[in-house]
């Protein structure tokens, strides 16, 4: 479970968020949308504990993040816009130091080969050297590092942000599957469409506050779009 | 987790060509000028055995020898043996003669203690284990350790890394036990290959020395990194530092020193060293020629004749002495002043705090050669006081006499005396280096993602 109450960050006088509350379930996709600046990334970053609080809590699993860094950390994953790796390393060895630096049950090989393969990437392309990986396969490791670690928590960060859009919704389809599992998803984009299809929740940021929280069952994507643009405008 | 950390950050390193180069060039270099070293070594051990093979047959001589040519112009060579460990640093050894002639009238090394290496070589110094340990180590310790976090900031790997259960602090531990164990194992263990069998001791505590002055840069290396500037200011930055460090920094203290205690000319004293002889040499040829006048035939000088001849000589002699010691005098005061000035000035500089350790370790430092001096000065006492009276008494030596003249053995100060003059040195390097890291870490608590 990922929860933030009364969440604040300020940089300054300004406050980046702004007394966020929100509650992720497992199996749970909330997306976040908002115009850039808006704090997703600083929410993301404060549930990763990469920037302390000014005020209120981030918890993953019940555990207060600035309280039990190490903890929470064992419990979530992180895919960021760019999946950056070990580029002199091939996949499968990116894969191994990740598992182990979060002390994974799976270490072996053979299981490691086999959560590359279920993230869509060969045994070829896992033993290739991530510097000649495109984007789209290195959001891949980012997957099957979460498969790995069994996290119970998963942080997105704009993670199908210049991907095409059959990448794109490879990875969709993956994070999906992940949810499936059990696994509590928080993902900030700018892609509408994506958080309509993918998401449960939607949850619009606007200076730092959660100013709206849709059900994506509830409505299509032009309701969405509009809804979106309602508040960008106001 | 620090284990695998390192072990991680090891396997990153060895992938990486630029430092597989670094470190064959650093190998390459500590290798080579350990084997130049081994081999001036040879070259040193085979002069000074045929300095003392020379000085045997000497006394091995018929007897008959008249006692001012066997104690003054023949006189004993003081030999100084070629430091084990003199192969791993060159030091002193250029500069400082490793012989002095002994007569019964003086030391003789201002005038005829020449100097035998090109002067270019004394200028630029020597390309040894020392050189390459002082200068070269420092120099790729940054070059490995300028961007220890920088460039997986700035693309993300570090966030990746940050995201798992692992603390920045064992990150950056890793990062720094890999790096050091990469140029502290060829820093140690090359010289250690060379210097096998030599002075164990005193080869241990030169490993230690060199540990604790890697300790002093891989320490400011961390500060920098910890700032969290990029890749490129990191490297210029400690570009910087080393150049003020050990080069900049080296020669002003240099240049100070000189400023502030200028040594009297060499050549104005060796030209004033030439005319005290000369002088004396002019005055000994008129009293020679004053004698001859009042002696007319040899039938008549007898050996009260004689006698008196070498209380002249031996007047002349002690005047020659005298202005030689009155020109040596003012040398060693000034060099004195300036090595004092240079021991307090020298703290400034890591490179000058560690070359006076790795000389003193290897036998080539002053020290050495001023522990010579002395004792080859009490020497030349015992000398003069066992031949003055029979060069007086104008005698013809006998093999008995030959046999019991006093000779020269040159004893070592103990090794814990060397090693006891080096301890605060290297545990101040040690503190420093420690002190760097924690403050290396401590800033890095605040290192912006």
């Amino acid at each position: 479970m990922i929860e933030a109450v009364r969440l604040t960050k300020m940089f300054g006088g300004a406050a980046a968020v702004d007394a966020v509350d929100l509650t992720i379930k497992a199996g749970e996709i909330f997306c976040l949308l908002g115009a850039n600046g808006a704090g997703k990334t600083t929410t993301i970053n404060l549930f990763l504990n990469f920037i302390a609080p000014t005020a209120g809590e981030a918890r993953i699993s019940g555990l207060n993040v600035v309280e039990h860094p190490l903890e929470t950390k064992k419990r979530l994953a992180y895919i960021p816009e760019q999946v950056m790796l070990y580029r002199n390393l091939t996949g499968l060895e990116n894969l191994r130091f990740f598992s182990r630096l979060a002390a994974a049950a799976v270490d072996d090989d053979r299981e490691l080969l086999g959560i590359l393969s279920q993230a869509g990437l060969t045994d070829a392309q896992s033993r290739q050297r991530v510097s000649t990986y495109s984007k789209g396969m290195r959001q891949k490791i980012g997957i099957a590092i979460t498969m790995a670690k069994r996290a119970e928590a998963l942080l997105l960060d704009e993670p199908t942000s210049g991907l095409d859009p059959k990448a794109a919704n490879d990875f969709s389809v993956l994070v999906t599957s992940l949810a499936k599992s059990g696994v509590a998803i928080l993902m900030a984009t700018h892609d509408l469409f994506r958080a309509k299809e993918t998401g449960h929740r939607v949850g619009i940021m606007k200076h730092g506050r959660l100013v709206e929280v849709i059900d994506t069952t509830a409505l299509n994507h032009t309701d969405l779009e509009q809804i979106y643009l309602r508040h960008m405008h106001e | 987790m620090l284990a695998f950390l390192a072990r991680h950050e090891w396997r990153l390193l060895t992938a990486d060509a630029v430092v597989r180069l670094v470190i064959v060039v650093f190998g390459a270099a500590l290798a080579g000028a350990s084997f130049l070293g081994v081999l001036r070594g040879a070259r040193e051990q085979r002069t000074f055995e045929a300095f003392a093979a020379r000085a045997s047959q000497q006394r091995a001589q018929p007897s008959a020898v008249r006692a001012d040519v066997f104690a003054n112009d023949q006189g004993v060579l003081a030999l100084l043996p070629p430091a084990p460990l003199g192969r791993l640093a060159v030091g002193q050894s250029d500069v400082y003669p490793s012989y002095i002639k002994i007569t019964a009238r003086h030391l003789d090394s201002l005038v005829t203690g020449d100097q035998i290496e090109h002067p270019l070589a004394v200028a630029s110094g020597h390309f040894d284990a020392a050189f390459v340990i002082l200068f070269l180590y420092p120099l790729l310790i940054f070059a490995v350790g300028f961007d220890l976090t920088a460039t997986e900031r700035d693309r993300g790997t570090l966030r990746m890394v940050l995201a798992q259960p692992v603390a920045l602090g064992d990150i950056i531990a890793g990062k720094m036990i890999a790096r050091w164990l990469l140029l502290a194992v060829p820093a140690v263990v090359i010289p250690m290959l060379f210097g096998v069998g030599t002075e164990p001791a005193l080869l241990g505590v030169w490993m230690i020395a060199v540990l604790a002055y890697g300790l002093v840069w891989h320490g400011l290396a961390l500060i920098v990194n910890a700032r969290g500037w990029n890749a490129a200011t990191n490297a210029l930055v400690l570009a910087g530092i080393w150049l003020l460090f050990a080069v900049v920094g080296p020669a002003t203290i240099n240049l100070l020193i000189t400023v502030v205690y200028p040594m009297p000319s060499r050549v104005e004293a060796a030209v004033q060293a030439r005319a005290a002889t000369q002088e004396a040499t002019v005055q000994g040829s008129r009293q020679l020629g004053q004698f001859l006048q009042d002696h007319p035939t040899s039938a008549n000088v007898g050996r009260e004749g004689m006698r008196q001849f070498a209380l002249l000589q031996a007047a002349r002699d002690k005047q020659i002495a005298d202005r030689l010691r009155a020109v040596e005098s003012a040398f060693d005061v000034q060099l004195d002043r300036q090595q004092r000035l240079a021991s307090w000035l020298g703290v400034l500089s890591p490179t000058m705090i560690a070359q006076q350790v790795l000389l003193e370790c290897a036998g080539t430092s002053a020290t050495r050669f001023h522990h010579f001096d002395r004792t080859a000065a009490s020497f030349q006492r015992q000398w003069q006081a066992y031949f003055q009276p029979l060069v007086l008494d104008a005698a013809t030596l006998t093999g008995a006499e030959i046999a019991n003249a006093p000779t020269f053995t040159y004893s070592e100060p103990p090794v814990s005396d060397r090693v006891r003059r080096v301890v605060p040195a290297i545990a101040g390097m040690m503190l420093v280096g420690a002190a760097l890291l924690f403050l290396g870490f401590r800033h890095y608590r605040g290192y912006a993602l």
